[in-house]
């Protein structure tokens, strides 16, 4: 489950810019940036949809639960006033809550696991990116910081 | 004419499912949602039924 919305918006923007710049890599693995890039940036829209997704059908399910709160008041009294009848007409409407409830449920579970799912692929595409980053650097300039700080943070 | 003992004691099944799955959702744990959703419509459907 997503908690931490400013990580996911840096990782959007991140790719986002990446993917701005794709075809200005240079250097052998140019090409296979460019494309981790781009990889990435559509990795990071599809898990934004999935976190909207998730939010869409889990403020779904507070509503739902909310409306099934009401009709359990209702129910409380009625059994306590002794007017079963009553009671036995909410009770069908709170079947009716109950089943949406699972629907949505289940909904915002499936785009959560795939928000979980995506977010491990993105972790891949990163490092498989800044990997590649650093080989490329270095190779560009085998003695040359930018290479070496690459190295030192990402193979640490 | 249900038995009066037994609607009581499913309310009360009720009310406390419906603590849990308020607290789920306060979690916002997916997995929790869908295990006390699921036990709560279980839970409805059986008082339904004794009501009838």
């Amino acid at each position: 489950m997503p908690t931490d919305k400013g990580k996911l918006k840096a990782t959007i923007k991140l790719f986002k810019a990446a993917k701005a710049q794709a075809g200005k890599a240079k250097g052998k693995l140019g090409k296979t940036i460019d494309k981790l890039a781009m990889l990435g940036a559509s990795t990071a829209q599809k898990q934004n949809k999935a976190n909207q997704n998730r939010s869409g059908f889990l403020s779904y399910v507070e509503i739902g639960f909310k409306n099934y709160e009401d009709g359990l008041d209702s129910l409380t009294q009625q059994i306590q006033a002794g007017n079963l009848k009553a009671a036995a007409k909410t009770m069908k409407s709170l079947e009716k809550t109950a089943s949406k409830l699972q629907i949505n449920a289940r909904k915002m579970k499936r785009y959560s696991d795939e928000f979980d799912r995506l977010e491990a692929e993105l972790d891949k595409i990163s490092t498989a990116t800044h990997k590649a980053m650093a080989v490329n650097a270095e190779a560009a300039d085998p003695k040359g910081k930018h290479a070496a700080s690459l190295r030192e943070n990402d193979y640490a | 004419m249900p038995n009066m003992a037994r609607v009581t004691q499913s309310l009360a099944n009720l009310t406390a499912e419906v603590k849990r799955l308020d607290k789920a959702i306060d979690g916002g744990k997916a997995d929790s949602i869908v295990v006390h959703t699921d036990r709560l419509a279980v839970l409805t459907k059986a008082m339904a039924k004794l009501l009838k």
